[in-house]
């Protein structure tokens, strides 16, 4: 495998999205699909960005392989500029040296497997030779582990098989940069779990830097290096990982990954950057959430369901909130209570085995943890 | 006791429906095939007799009529080719202006009689007064005219024109069924335009483009219009107009017989041609594969190329729409035709827009709105009750029953008339001669067409609207009146209008059953050509005219309410 990195340092660049704008013109009239799109992404990178369908992902996706052209705005993929309305600037597709990955595939069905990843090596800027373009099919079908499937057709093919074909045809190119839209949604959900882990060992052992567009948040979790998430043409939060889910910048970044309950309140204490006291229905909170909040401000906390932790009698602790439980859920590793304080929903996660032995007709007692207790301004309106 | 709960419920209805079929497609065209070895007249006893095929294959004349068949269905065929494929590519996949409206006069153009456009041909490039003619004969100071319309090239390019309009929406329908992201993941990995429309566009259309072009070349062998419009003055003969001579000579006796046997021959002949367009056909949709996303094809920026592609499309309209309708117009003002030029105006009059009622008249319009109410409704009931056990039922046989509502589609419209005669006369049965024979012969023509449409509709309602129906305790037949038709409803009215419209233009079936008392529309502007051509142009811009307003109200009336994919 480390074979076939060599070299990579000199070829693979990063890509630098600044201020994306885009409309589209419908019945109904224009709808921005992008309001103002700004990412970067390093060179070997994989960058996931993560959005309910018609958040602009895909196409700003589709804006960097120049398969669309934004209204305004500029795209810089290895210090060339791609895309640059203002500047009258476009690269067409074929020219930017990048591969994608199709959610259908684009796998041709009247070719087999070799000539699906060699057609565009026969027919691109530069003319190979004969001998090195089937030493680059060889090359990218170990790769992708289809070694020996070369004559097989491509309508013969699974859909687990037609995504490594599809892999394989763009690392053959070998590409600055590689573009993924949605490629796991055609799967079943095992396969899908299996590609998974393959595409991004694949991709870190190439180097390669990649734009990976999905709904899926386990899927970003897992699978990216930094994750955007995107709502309504724009970019919330962008960041690690772990940072996304445990340091949500703002209530839409919260609801999307992961579950939390909320809980609306007034700062009523405590310091610019925390710990902050808030005022509840539920009763005094402190949280130690890093975020600048002044005295008075209205707040929402917000708690994940692995944060809680409930106890059958009322405990000497901070935070604990008195709760009946209104529903419970037997996950086999855990037990989910979805609780009910004062007519406020609060969903706990309890792994300890006791936990299970609660009843539900009692009431019982959820600590809110004040170092993983969120704290969001309340935001009148989204924009 | 043990019974299928499903067929339980289907009742009978659906072995009814596939009799009832068989019977009516099957009927006349046995007959005419148990009368192809026979001679004489139908319904008068004759011997069986192999004569009739040994005559054709020890005719001359026959040889060469089966040539110039060929000839002008592989004419027609590059024709059509020539004009629809680039047509259906613009429309489909560039931002060529002014789509909406093409696609418009596209579909009204379906709709306008091919024998009015060979008439007006005949008034443009005869060779004696052709308009065209007569012009270049002055511009060029020619002895003779330079072109002939009673010539096989000629009529197969007048046919392909007439033909184009289909042939679009049917080549279009397979460019968008192309998964765009076959040639999105060719470009983004380099390959150039042409690259890509050599290796993977053109492959991948290919079966559909064969299949296209087999279908029009199995429908141009069996039209009759223009090529007996053009072809019979000049005593061009193809199988179609051999048939008709044949049972219309204008000397001695009818010779069923050996036009059955003609008939059967060609019948064999585009049922097998169409048995490899539907062979070619799946293949072609194995091509087509759904994508998961709604993303809508990028359209091919055309540029300044834009021009081009009018001029192109125009190419095509003034020939085939434009052209012929402005020549019937103007003949239409004139007793005696005149060359067109402002000295001619002053003799134009309306006297033939105001002579129509008498010209028509009361028993004509009437026969003609019989004709087109009767069958429109005959076909749309036959079609959803066939689409209903085709699509939705367990019946065994429903596959047969597919068949056999698509048949009549493979049988040319002479040869279903003429066993349709032929099963009259032998079994002696009042509706010959009558409206009634043309309503039936149509209804039976219509069907594989209306069965085609309804599937495709029934197809898109999800089955599980009607199973919410059943386990609440629905009856099928229930099922079928209350849930399926109210959402069907739209699709099967625009269905029932196009019928109307089409028996409003069918005129080879109407010639063929011909009698003094099922005089239509189509037949009396045939038979008053010679003698009244003014008459007969006014009678055919109405007939446009009308066509085009009732296509359009339909639409906007329908357009919101046809069904969308549930």
């Amino acid at each position: 495998m480390a074979g076939a990195s060599v070299g990579i340092e000199e070829l693979y660049e990063m890509i630098r999205v600044t201020g994306l704008i885009k409309e589209y013109r419908t019945d109904q009239g224009a709808v921005k699909a992008l309001r103002g799109i700004s990412l970067d992404i390093e060179k070997g990178e994989f960058c996931v960005l993560l959005g309910p369908s018609g958040c602009g992902k895909t196409t700003t996706l589709r804006c960097v392989a120049g398969l669309e052209q934004p209204d305004s705005g500029e795209i810089i993929i290895e210090d060339t500029v791609m895309n640059s309305p203002q500047r009258k600037i476009y690269v067409p597709p074929e020219d930017r040296g990048i591969g994608m990955i199709f959610q259908s595939y684009g796998i041709w069905p009247h070719l087999d497997v070799f000539h699906n990843i060699s057609l565009p090596l026969e027919h691109g800027k530069k003319i190979l030779p004969r001998s090195e373009i089937r030493d680059r099919v060889a090359e990218a079908l170990d790769l992708v582990r289809l070694k020996g499937l070369e004559g097989r057709r491509a309508t013969d093919l699974s859909g687990g098989q037609q995504q490594r074909v599809a892999l394989a045809r763009s690392f053959a190119c070998k590409p600055k940069v590689l573009l993924m839209d949605e490629p796991l949604s055609n799967l079943d959900a095992k396969l899908r779990e299996e590609m998974r882990s393959e595409i991004k060992q694949i991709t870190s052992s190439v180097g390669i830097t990649v734009l990976y567009v999905t709904h899926d948040q386990s899927e970003a979790l897992v699978m990216g290096d930094v994750v955007a998430v995107m709502r309504g043409g724009m970019i919330l939060q962008r960041g690690s990982p772990e940072e996304i889910y445990s340091r949500p910048e703002s209530l839409e970044v919260a609801e999307f990954l992961g579950e939390m309950s909320f809980i609306q309140g007034r700062k009523v204490g405590g310091g610019l950057r925390g710990p902050h006291l808030v005022e509840t229905r539920l009763g005094n909170f402190m949280s130690d959430s890093a975020r600048e909040v002044s005295v008075g401000e209205n707040v929402v906390l917000g708690i994940r369901p692995e944060d809680i932790q409930l106890c059958g009698e009322k405990p000497q602790a901070n935070n604990a909130v008195a709760a009946s439980i209104v529903h419970r859920q037997f996950l086999g590793n855990a037990t989910m209570y979805e609780l009910n304080s004062s007519g406020i929903r609060i969903s706990a996660r309890a792994t300890i085995r006791p936990a299970s032995t609660y009843s539900s007709d009692g009431t019982i007692f959820a600590v809110l943890d004040m170092s993983c207790l969120h704290l969001f301004r309340c935001v009148e309106s989204r924009e | 006791m043990k019974t299928d709960p499903s067929s339980r419920r289907e009742g009978r209805t659906p072995l009814f429906v596939l009799l009832l079929t068989l019977a009516l497609v099957l009927g006349p065209i046995l007959t005419a095939l148990w009368f192809s070895f026979h001679t004489g007249l139908p319904g008068f006893p004759s011997p069986y007799t192999l004569k009739n095929y040994v005559d054709i294959l020890g005719s001359s004349k026959v040889y060469g009529v089966f040539l110039n068949t060929l000839g002008l269905g592989v004419g027609t065929m590059i024709t059509v080719m020539l004009f629809a494929v680039p047509l259906a590519w613009l429309l489909a996949r560039t931002d060529l202006p002014a789509k909406s409206l093409w696609l418009t006069v596209l579909s009204v153009e379906i709709l306008i009689p091919g024998f009015l456009k060979a008439f007006a041909w005949i008034l443009l490039l005869n060779p004696r007064t052709g308009i065209i003619n007569v012009v270049l004969m002055g511009l060029l100071g020619l002895e003779r005219a330079p072109i002939n319309i009673y010539t096989l090239p000629a009529i197969s390019f007048i046919q392909g024109l007439s033909l184009t309009p289909p042939a679009v929406f049917m080549i279009v329908t397979a460019f968008r069924a192309m998964d765009i992201s076959l040639e999105e993941s060719a470009r983004v990995h380099g390959m150039r335009y042409g690259a890509i429309a050599r290796r993977i566009t053109l492959p991948l259309m290919m079966p559909a483009l064969v299949a296209a072009l087999l279908y029009y070349f199995v429908t141009a062998i069996e039209t009759f219009e223009i090529p007996a419009i053009l072809g019979l003055p000049s005593r061009i003969f193809v199988v179609t107009t051999l048939i008709y001579e044949s049972t219309q000579p204008d000397a001695g006796l009818p010779n069923y017989g050996g036009a059955s046997s003609i008939g059967i021959l060609l019948s064999a002949f585009s049922t097998a041609g169409l048995y490899f367009y539907f062979r070619t056909l799946r293949r072609a949709n194995q091509y087509a594969v759904i994508t998961g996303k709604g993303y809508r094809a990028r359209e091919i920026t055309l540029g300044k190329w834009k021009w081009v592609g009018m001029a192109f499309a125009l190419c095509y309209l003034l020939p085939a729409l434009v052209l012929p309708f402005l020549t019937l117009v103007w003949a239409s003002l004139f007793r005696y035709l005149q060359a067109p030029s402002l000295k001619a105006l002053p003799l134009a009059s309306l006297d033939a827009y105001t002579k129509i009622w008498d010209a028509a008249g009361p028993t004509v319009l009437m026969n003609t709105a019989l004709l087109m109410a009767i069958t429109a409704t005959l076909v749309m009931s036959l079609s959803v009750l066939i689409s209903w056990v085709v699509i939705r039922s367990s019946f065994r046989w429903k596959k047969t029953l597919d068949m056999a509502a698509f048949l009549p589609h493979a049988v040319p419209s002479v040869v279903f008339a003429l066993a349709l005669a032929i099963f009259a006369l032998t079994l002696r049965l009042p509706i010959y001669g009558t409206i009634f024979i043309l309503i039936f012969g149509n209804t039976i023509k219509y069907l594989g067409w209306g069965t085609r449409s309804v599937n495709s509709t029934m197809i898109q309602i999800h089955k599980e609207l009607e199973e919410a129906g059943q386990v609440h305790g629905m009856v099928r037949l229930q099922v079928l009146r209350r849930v399926i038709l109210p959402l069907i409803g739209p699709s099967v009215v625009n269905g029932w209008m196009w019928i109307a419209l089409l028996a409003l233009r069918e005129v080879t079936m109407a010639l063929m059953l011909y009698s003094t008392n099922n005089v239509v529309i189509s037949t009396q502007i045939w038979s008053l050509w010679r003698a009244d051509t003014a008459q007969a142009a006014a009678i055919g811009v109405v007939l446009v005219i009308v066509v085009a307003v009732v296509w359009f109200l339909a639409r906007k009336f329908l357009e919101s309410r046809l069904v969308h994919p549930f």
